[in-house]
C-alpha cells in the first residue's frame, strides 16, 4: 500500500487539527497497521483495539511529531500499542499465551489468492498459515515485531529501527534470530513448505 | 535459537542480512564464496529464504471497519504542548513536591545519623519529559513531573503502594524492549526507634501520596 500522493499536505493539515485530513491518513494506513496488530497479537479483537488506540495516539501526537517520516512513525505507534497489550496480558496470569487464541485463524477480508487453487492446495495453504501464525506468537515479542515489520510489512532496516526505537544492528539481530527460530520450528513440517514454492510463484507476495 | 558455527566465516546474522540484500561489497562476497563451498550454510540460507517467503505470502488482512476518528473521540485540536494546568493541579503538585522534599530531608537526616551511609534518590521521574504522542504507555496517560514524582515516591521509598508504576518514568525514545531508565531504589535506614522522626516521615509521605493522587484525579477528570 502506497502513501497517499498528497501525504505532506495531509500531514500539515492534520498538525493544525484538521480531523478530516487526518482521517485520510487513517484510511491510507489502517489496513497495514491492522495487519501488523493482527500478526503481533494473534487476535482480531485485540488487533482492532490496538489499532484504534494507535490512531488515537497518533492524532494526539501528530502536532508534536518531528520530520516527515510518517510511515515509520505510525508503525512505531502501532508497535507500542501492541507491546502495551502484550504487557497487559502478562499481568493477567490466567490468560495463557500458549493457548490457541480465538480469532487467530479468523482472517478478516483477505486478498485471497488464487481462485484456481484446488481444495487440497487451499487446505494445505491454510495449514501453513496457521502454523506460521502460531509459531510467530511463540517468538519473543521483539523478534516477532522485527520479523513482521521486515517480512510481512516489508519495511527497510532503517524504517524498522525507527519503528522499534533502536539501532539497525539490533534490528538485524532480532530479525535473524526470529527467522532462525521460525525455521527451526517449522523444520518438522516440510510438507507445508513443499507447496509454498508453487503457491508463491502463482501469487507473488 | 541461533546456532553459531565457530569455524565458519559467516554467521546467522550475515546470512539473514544477505537474504535481505543488505550486505554489500566484501561482506556479500564473503558469503557468496563461503556458501558455494559449504552445504550446511547453503541449506541454512535456503531455509531463511523459505521462511521469508512464507511470511511474505501470509494473507493480508484488511481493516475490519474504518478506524476514522470522530470528533467525539478527540479533543477539538491536537496541541503541540500540554495545556496549562490551572491553579488546582499546580497547588496540588506543589504540595506533593514540597511534602516529598521535606520527606527526603527527614530521611536524609535519619540515615546520616543512622546505620547506612549511602542512599540513592530516584533520578528517573525527575528527568521525565512531557510525553510525546508517540509513546503509548497503556493505562498511564502522559503526566507532568510533579505527578510522577508523587506517584513514584511511595514505590521508590519502599512504602506499600497499591500498584507500582514501573514504566511511568520511561522516556518515549527508549527501546520498548530493553529501555527504561534506572530508578535506583533508595535504602531506608534500619529501624532504630526514632519513632518521632518516623511519624513525621509517614505523615509527609501520606500528604505526598494524597496530593499526588488528587492531582491525578483532577487531571483525569479534566481529560474526560
Amino acid at each position: 500500500m502506497d502513501a497517499p500522493p498528497d501525504e505532506a499536505h495531509l500531514l500539515e493539515r492534520s498538525r493544525q487539527g484538521d480531523l478530516a485530513a487526518f482521517n485520510e491518513i487513517v484510511a491510507a494506513y489502517q489496513d497495514r497497521l491492522y495487519n501488523l496488530c493482527l500478526r503481533m497479537l494473534g487476535s482480531a479483537q485485540a488487533a482492532e483495539d490496538a489499532c484504534q488506540e494507535a490512531f488515537l495516539s497518533a492524532y494526539r501526537g501528530i502536532a508534536a511529531m518531528r520530520g516527515s517520516r510518517l510511515k515509520s512513525w505510525l508503525f512505531r505507534i502501532a508497535a507500542n500499542a501492541c507491546v502495551d497489550e502484550l504487557r497487559r496480558r502478562r499481568r493477567q496470569p490466567q490468560v495463557s499465551l500458549e493457548a490457541p487464541v480465538p480469532g487467530a485463524e479468523e482472517e478478516r477480508p483477505l486478498d485471497v489468492a488464487d481462485a484456481a487453487a484446488g481444495p487440497e492446495q487451499l487446505a494445505l495453504r491454510g495449514e501453513l498459515w496457521q502454523a506460521l501464525q502460531a509459531e510467530l506468537l511463540r517468538l519473543p515479542d521483539d523478534q516477532r515485531l522485527a520479523v513482521i515489520l521486515c517480512d510481512v510489512e516489508e519495511l527497510s532496516y532503517e524504517e524498522i529501527a525507527v519503528s522499534m526505537s533502536t539501532s539497525v544492528g539490533t534490528v538485524k539481530s532480532r530479525i535473524s534470530r526470529g527467522r532462525a527460530r521460525l525455521r527451526l520450528a517449522l523444520q518438522g513440517r516440510p510438507e507445508l513448505f513443499g507447496d509454498l514454492v508453487r503457491l508463491t510463484e502463482r501469487n507473488p507476495g | 535459537m541461533a546456532f553459531w558455527r565457530p569455524r565458519h566465516p559467516v554467521n546467522d546474522s550475515d546470512l539473514s542480512a544477505y537474504v535481505d540484500g543488505a550486505l554489500e561489497g566484501a561482506a556479500r562476497a564473503r558469503v557468496d564464496v563461503h556458501v558455494d563451498a559449504c552445504a550446511a550454510c547453503r541449506e541454512a540460507l535456503a531455509g531463511l529464504r523459505e521462511v521469508r517467503r512464507a511470511l511474505g505470502a501470509l494473507p493480508r488482512a484488511r481493516a475490519p471497519r474504518s478506524f476514522a476518528l470522530r470528533e467525539a473521540d478527540v479533543r477539538p485540536a491536537p496541541r503541540p504542548a500540554m495545556t496549562p494546568p490551572g491553579r488546582a493541579p499546580a497547588l496540588l503538585g506543589g504540595l506533593a513536591a514540597a511534602a516529598f522534599l521535606a520527606f527526603g530531608v527527614l530521611v536524609g537526616v535519619d540515615l546520616t545519623a543512622g546505620t547506612s551511609p549511602t542512599h540513592q534518590q530516584t533520578a528517573g521521574p525527575l528527568s521525565f519529559e512531557a510525553a510525546r504522542g508517540d509513546a503509548t504507555q497503556g493505562e498511564q496517560p502522559p503526566v507532568a513531573d510533579a505527578t510522577t514524582l508523587a506517584a513514584a515516591a511511595p514505590t521508590s521509598l519502599g512504602i506499600a503502594a497499591a500498584t507500582p508504576e514501573p514504566d511511568a518514568g520511561a522516556a518515549p525514545k527508549e527501546d520498548v524492549f530493553t529501555g527504561g531508565d534506572e530508578t535506583a531504589p533508595s535504602a531506608n535506614g534500619a529501624e532504630d526507634g526514632r519513632s518521632g522522626l518516623r511519624v513525621a516521615e509517614g505523615a509527609l509521605a501520606g500528604v505526598a501520596l494524597v496530593a499526588g493522587a488528587s492531582l491525578l484525579l483532577v487531571r483525569r477528570r479534566r481529560r474526560a
